[in-house]
């Protein structure tokens, strides 16, 4: 398939018409006539054809003019990519509840349920143990709910996507970014303060959030050089 | 777009297409022509103002087959004439309306 800055204006073209089938192919039918014509005709007056395509699309103007997405079609979207954000957010909270788990049985139950810098706890140090294993398990099993939830509705929806390419993988990348940072500050915090009691409290979330942030970005990234 | 420049835009599409039918680029090539070039539209603009136009039953079109592509050719109705006419006149008498206030 060759990447001429005409095929490529009518791709994105393609992408954002929110249409019926025939009002869709008429506009590209329309437009494709409209960008040849004119890139021919700048190609007749010395331009090489690489430079007339780009002329004509320039000329032609950007996309959002011709079309523009149903409103009611954008706020499903948007609530469906929240519910995205929301699982996934959720569902790294259970995985963090199984390293909890694991630090559990691995340092012993003051690595997670040691005095913590967090203001908010007062358990003991058993009952923050169990409750950073059980509360956040059963958070992820929310969050897995909710998954089905968004899957069920995008496997409903035959539309194009509205929402630019990769925007809500980067929200993702920069939700669990921030995620990261926090959670890196508060073990370090936490260390400093008391050592390793209640370090893994944060620290196993931060070990789930990385891996989602790096995934995130590469989604993001990978989905940005595929819109080119 | 404003209502204002959208009836700008529906009256400069009707008076290039009383002159005789013409597709889309026939039709931006002759707005530039006929205006020394002072209106210079983002092309894609006009096709939405085309199919509104059709919608109201002031222009139709029909699609023939030039260079190997489907190309579409608008023609104003006998109602786009009338059209035509009426927004011309509403025209003629805004600018001498403005004239008179501002010569």
């Amino acid at each position: 398939m060759s990447h001429t800055p005409i095929e490529d204006h009518l791709d994105e073209l393609l992408r954002r018409t929110h249409a019926d089938a025939r009002t869709t192919r008429r506009l590209l039918d329309e437009a494709s006539d409209h960008l040849h014509t004119a890139a021919t005709e700048q190609q007749a007056r010395g331009m090489s054809r690489q430079e007339a395509e780009m002329e004509a699309v320039r000329q032609f103007g950007p996309v959002p003019p011709i079309t523009r997405a149903p409103v009611l079609a954008l706020v499903v979207e948007t609530l469906r990519a929240a519910l995205l954000l929301t699982g996934c957010g959720l569902a790294a909270v259970g995985i963090s509840g199984f390293v909890a788990l694991l630090m559990n049985l691995s340092f012993g139950r003051s690595f997670v349920g040691g005095v913590s810098v967090f203001p908010v706890r007062g358990g003991s140090v058993d009952e923050t143990a169990a409750d950073a294993v059980v509360l956040r398990i059963i958070a992820g099993l929310v969050g897995l709910l909710v998954l089905l939830g968004y899957l069920a509705l995008r496997r409903r929806s035959s539309s194009p996507p509205l929402l630019p390419a990769g925007l809500v993988d980067a929200l993702g990348a920069v939700a669990f970014a921030a995620g990261t940072a926090g959670l890196a500050i508060a073990a370090t915090d936490q260390a400093v303060q008391n050592g390793a009691s209640g370090v893994g409290f944060p620290l196993s979330g931060a070990l789930v959030t990385l891996p989602a942030t790096v995934y995130f970005c590469l989604r993001a990234t990978r989905a940005l050089l595929a819109s080119g | 777009m404003t209502a204002g420049s959208k009836n700008s835009v529906d009256l400069l599409l009707l008076g290039v297409l009383r002159r005789g039918p013409a597709h889309g680029y026939g039709i931006i090539a002759a707005l530039r022509e006929r205006s020394d070039g002072e209106f210079d539209l983002a092309e894609g603009t006009i096709y939405p103002a085309l199919h509104r136009l059709e919608k109201a039953g002031l222009v139709e079109s029909s699609v023939d087959i030039a260079q190997g592509r489907r190309r579409r050719t608008y023609a104003l109705t006998p109602g786009g004439h009338k059209e035509f006419a009426t927004q011309r006149r509403d025209w003629n008498g805004f600018v001498a309306s403005m004239q008179a206030v501002i010569a």
